[in-house]
């Protein structure tokens, strides 16, 4: 117990000892903090498992993900028969030749879902990133310039905030899907199609419209934090390092950019680990309501949509799906808790 | 108070009008009509069925009859999906459904979430504030639309303990309630344990304490009921979102709610549906955010309203 209870000296010492000397570096100690945190690294290693099996997709996954014979169809792997009722024996086809069973077309189940990595997590990047881009650069010039400017942005978040998101998502993915198919060279639908090709070429997955995907939740996802970029600046440009950097005669771009941006990034890069999920899970949502990728590239929300609908004669179809979704949303949770303590220690736990 | 509640209910009306102009422009904006069929209709056909729903009106002509019909005649509009359904039958024959469906799961949520909140709060750093973030976070990472397959594969088709899907018998409501439920309740577990948290050190927890109050009534009257209120805050636009209808859960559970019209009446340019089910929704949800402000100068007497 004597151990336990150090004083704030002992502790400082400490922290000055593990550094060896080196002088305080935020994103250093953040780091050291981080890997000591062994939920947050068990997400992150499975974040980067996640990674490399979008990335190596063509050399992991035993078949293509549209590939299929409908002769196949509804097979139930050996392994997992065990654990269904007993009646689910009487009618279906079992083998070995696919790891996690087919689907209803015959497809393999696990290739399916490694090539899914290639819609949720883009997805969920690029919401991110799309949030992070948008919404520190509107909060930054709301929070910075204040006044009539701050209003008028404000309001105007406001507004979109009221909107309830999903409607919004749902009207822009419908607007998307029935405005972007038919199209004539020069249009600008068509350019917008080109740009999705082009996208989709990147990520392997012809026809899957991904662009609009990451547009539509794009659209709606920069609100929050503009309001928290904005927060932070509110409290921040006031203080004495900003008026001393404006004393010497620094610009406004500079001034946001060298010295009040690397005081908020890390508040604001916690916010969007942990918005992650939350992205991954609009395309799931949109997916099974069938407005999200098109067929056949395989989201995990359009196999779980698949699969529940023959939930009770083959359950498989609905549960790898489940639970690979399940396990991603875990890892970016941890990772996004453990970043929060990690660059911000006082508000561990509170939130 | 009773001036406050008349002034935020005319506050409705400019609200209500607003949200319904945006919903009806957005609506109709997206390209694409009603009678769109993978087969092309003849165009005949379908100029006769835009005159009969005066679907050939300017959009502000249109905008200006339905209006006026919800408001004279508390007449939602007919859906165009059938023509004997109307939306207000749809209301009546889905909406008692999908609320209380949604009532149960807003009492999970909230029998779950407070009481391991409130424990994890007492107990900081104990098993159980760990068992309640444990919680917490898989309510936050296990969705709806995987928390419902996975419930029927355990208890329904494994153990065979309750019915699969469908609706009518009070065991049907237990599962999709808890997968409505869950994830609201990890949210509330996590908020209510972090203004517990902030409220047993204020001042006047220590005062009531040294006036010989037992723990229990300390907590319960004095830490609890001030930790409420920004747990209050987010139970209005909770509940209504469940209360109108959750499409996931309705579908993976085959119940017939309302959360399918949200849905199906977008994508298939079911202009009255779409007004109607986002009217519904805003109604509730303005009223349920007025019952929250009404409950904070309950739960806070310092709290008025004039």
């Amino acid at each position: 117990m004597k151990t336990e209870t150090k004083t704030v000296q002992e502790r400082a010492a400490i922290r000055l000892s593990e550094r060896m000397g080196e002088p305080a570096n935020l994103w250093y100690d953040a780091w050291r903090r981080l890997i000591r945190n062994r939920a947050a690294m068990l997400g992150l290693i499975i974040v980067v498992v996640l990674i490399a099996m979008a990335v190596l997709a063509p050399r992991v996954a035993p078949y293509g993900y549209a590939q299929g014979d409908s002769y196949e169809a509804y097979t139930i792997p050996n392994w997992l028969i065990n654990l269904l009722p007993a009646s689910v024996k009487t009618y279906t086809k079992t083998g070995e030749k696919f790891l996690f069973g087919s689907d209803y077309l015959g497809r393999d189940m696990l290739s399916r879902l490694i090539y899914g990595t290639r819609v949720s997590l883009p997805v969920g990047f690029m919401g991110a990133l799309t949030a992070l881009i948008i919404g520190l650069v509107y909060g930054c010039i709301s929070g910075y310039f204040g006044g009539a400017v701050d209003n008028i942005m404000m309001r105007i978040v406001d507004i979109m905030y009221a909107f309830p998101t999903m409607l919004l998502i749902i009207l822009m993915m419908a607007f998307f899907k029935s405005s972007f198919a038919k199209v004539q060279p020069g249009s600008v639908s068509y350019t917008f199609n080109q740009i999705n090709k082009l996208v989709d070429g990147i990520l392997g997955l012809q026809g899957g419209g991904m662009l609009f995907i990451f547009m539509g939740i794009g659209i709606t996802a920069w609100m929050g934090m503009a309001r928290l970029a904005r927060g932070q600046i509110l409290s921040l440009k006031e203080k004495e390092f900003v008026e001393a950097a404006h004393m010497i005669g620094a610009g406004d771009i500079r001034i946001i950019i060298r010295h009040i941006l690397p005081n908020i990034i890390g508040p604001c890069l916690v916010a969007e680990t942990l918005a992650i999920p939350n992205y991954i899970n609009t395309e799931v949502f949109l997916s099974f309501i069938g407005l999200g990728v098109d067929p056949p590239t395989p989201s995990w929300g359009a196999m779980i949509s698949e699969g529940s609908q023959s939930i009770r004669s083959y359950p498989h179809m609905v549960l790898f799906p489940a639970l690979a979704l399940a396990i991603t949303m875990f890892a970016f949770n941890f990772l996004g808790d453990g970043l929060r303590d990690a660059l911000d220690p006082k508000m561990k736990g509170t939130s | 108070m009773f001036r406050y509640v008349a002034r935020r209910l005319l506050w409705m009306i400019p609200v209500m009008l607003f949200i319904s102009v945006i919903t009806f422009s957005l609506a109709h904006a997206v390209p694409g009509g009603p009678f769109d069929r993978e087969k092309p209709v003849p165009p005949e056909i379908i100029a006769n069925l835009n005159k009969y729903y005066s679907l050939d009106l300017p959009v502000w002509k249109q905008y200006l009859k339905y209006m006026g019909d919800v408001l004279l005649h508390f007449d939602f509009g007919p859906t165009y999906r059938s023509r004997s359904l109307r939306v207000n039958d749809i209301f009546r024959d889905h909406l008692p459904v999908s609320a209380q469906l949604g009532v149960v799961s807003m009492l999970i949520a909230i029998g779950l979430g407070v009481p391991l909140g409130m424990l994890a709060a007492l107990k900081q750093n104990t098993f159980w504030d760990y068992l309640g973030m444990a919680v917490a976070i898989f309510g936050v990472s296990v969705p709806s639309i995987v928390l419902g397959p996975l419930l029927i594969l355990i208890f329904a088709l494994r153990l065979g303990w309750l019915p699969v899907a469908g609706w009518g018998t009070p065991a049907q409501v237990i599962m999709p309630a808890l997968a409505l439920g869950l994830g609201s309740s990890a949210i509330i577990a996590r908020l209510t344990r972090a203004s517990m948290l902030q409220v047993i050190r204020e001042d006047y927890i220590r005062t009531a304490r040294a006036k010989g109050l037992s723990e229990r009534l300390v907590m319960v009257r004095h830490a609890l009921k001030n930790a409420f209120i920004p747990v209050a805050t987010i139970l209005g636009p909770m509940f209504a979102a469940v209360v109108t209808g959750t499409f996931v859960v309705e579908q993976i559970f085959a119940i017939p709610g309302l959360g399918k019209y949200f849905i199906t009446s977008i994508t298939n340019r079911d202009y009255p549906v779409v007004m109607g089910t986002i009217l519904l929704y805003a109604v509730i949800l303005v009223f349920a955010n007025l019952a929250v402000d009404i409950t904070y100068a309950f739960l806070d007497p310092r709290i008025r309203y004039t």
